[in-house]
């Protein structure tokens, strides 16, 4: 049983408290810094941190009238992961490895995600898949972690991984099945588009022209140009040519070349008023929101 | 913190608050990084004094230290998953101090990542009823922290 000594939870050692609050944002820090006294200073390092983050956000991108410094931003990042955030150890990890300083960022990296932070897992896992010779086991490792703990991309990143290590043992086409679903579930567009895959070609789940189908439109209608030809092949054998020439219209611009010629002879057979509000609506199609 | 007793074998004893002593490998016992450099002076006739810690508690870290394991990156997850899992709030909040004073490697992160989860996007209230603790604010304190740094979010895009 528990022991019957109650527990002071406001004397919570401060690097506890700087490890449970490391991956949260500004409203969720503040409100952890509002529980009490000690909370509050125990999370003032965190507290400058997020400070420092936007300062190097600002330098970053050059904006909230800041010129653009890569420099001052990575120096910023490097400041708030001094005080134990991991957002900013996930920042500072990105641009070292833009300069080309892997081992710097895999370091950061590794800091974050022992910390929890999803995106700093599902990074580490690709640094150590990109390694010569690539580590699986280790990305593997992160990328589950951060897969159960509902990060999208990770889940994505494991599907896809699961694909190509594991090759065609079908016992694991169905965890691959599994969490491009999720995934897409989660609102990945990538993972709908393979999901979608998996549905029509029945890999690692029952057969389902109509989930295909379903998936296909989803990723189409968030951006994704493959999908948006496909989706468009799709309406166009149904017969509805006039849904078909957006989605065609909409792969073409989007540079998917195949798609150009098949829209070329749907358009040829729309009257020039059905041509017109085609284009009109490829015009004003704007994306859906994804994660 | 260190006393002597009965040796017997190449093991550690550790004792907990509540008097209990467990008998635990070198390997185990040395993942306890705050018990760690009395280990190096410690023989098997050394009892070590874990004032913070109850038999519970140790229990549990014990468990887990034994049971994570080694290989298999996705049974380390449904390892720790079910560890999470079969804790009740009480339990968890009572390990989580037993863990952040003895800093038992790969455990620590563990529960504060679980608390982070239970405690993120919950109001102040919330948190201060999970944990049982008082707010020892003054208004006036209260409304300094709210207000602190508060000015240098405004109008900041996030990405």
């Amino acid at each position: 049983m528990p022991a019957s000594t109650a527990a002071d939870f406001s004397s919570l050692p401060y690097d506890v408290l700087i490890k449970i609050a490391a991956s949260f944002d500004h409203p969720n820090l503040l409100s952890a810094s509002l529980v009490c006294w000690s909370w509050c200073e125990a999370l003032q390092p965190l507290r400058e941190a997020m400070l420092l983050l936007q300062w190097g956000k600002r330098f970053k991108h050059g904006r909230g009238g800041v010129r653009q410094n890569a420099e001052k931003a990575l120096e910023s990042f490097l400041k708030a992961a001094a005080r134990g955030s991991a957002l900013a150890m996930v920042d500072a990890g990105l641009m070292y490895w833009g300069k080309g300083e892997r081992d710097k960022a895999v370091g950061l990296y590794i800091k974050a995600a022992e910390l929890g932070n999803h995106a700093a897992q599902c990074n580490l896992a690709l640094s150590y898949l990109q390694a010569k010779p690539p580590n699986t086991e280790q990305a593997l490792k992160w990328l589950y972690k951060a897969s159960f703990g509902g990060n999208v991309r990770s889940q994505y990143q494991l599907a896809l991984c699961l694909h190509r290590s594991v090759g065609v043992r079908s016992n694991m086409k169905e965890a691959v099945a599994k969490w491009y679903l999720k995934a897409a579930e989660g609102g990945y567009v990538r993972a709908m588009y393979n999901i979608s895959l998996c549905y029509s070609f029945g890999e690692g789940l029952a057969l389902s022209r109509q989930q295909a189908r379903k998936w296909m439109k989803r990723a189409a209608d968030r951006g994704h140009r493959k999908a948006q030809f496909e989706h468009g092949l799709a309406l166009f054998s149904e017969g509805d040519m006039m849904k078909a020439v957006v989605y065609l219209e909409l792969a073409t611009r989007a540079g998917e070349t195949g798609a150009a010629h098949i829209k070329n002879l749907v358009l040829n057979r729309l009257s020039a008023a059905s041509r017109d509000h085609a284009m009109s609506l490829a015009d004003s199609w704007r994306p859906l929101p994804s994660s | 913190m260190a006393e002597k007793a009965s040796p017997s074998s190449n093991s550690i004893s550790l004792k907990t608050v509540d008097g209990k002593i467990f008998k635990v490998s070198p390997a185990i016992a040395n993942q306890m990084l705050t018990i760690q450099p009395l280990i190096k002076d410690s023989d098997s006739s050394t009892i070590i004094s874990l004032p913070d810690v109850a038999a519970f508690h140790l229990t549990k870290i014990i468990e887990y230290l034994e049971g994570k394991p080694a290989a298999a990156p996705s049974a380390v997850d449904a390892f720790e998953a079910q560890f999470v899992k079969d804790l009740s709030p009480e339990e968890l909040k009572g390990l989580l101090i037993a863990v952040g004073y003895l800093k038992v490697n790969g455990l620590v992160d563990l529960m504060a990542n679980t608390v982070a989860k239970l405690i993120e996007n919950k109001s102040v209230e919330y948190v201060r009823k999970f944990f049982g603790v008082v707010n020892d604010f003054t208004p006036a304190e209260e409304a300094k922290c709210r207000q602190e740094h508060a000015w240098a979010f405004d109008g900041v895009d996030e990405d």
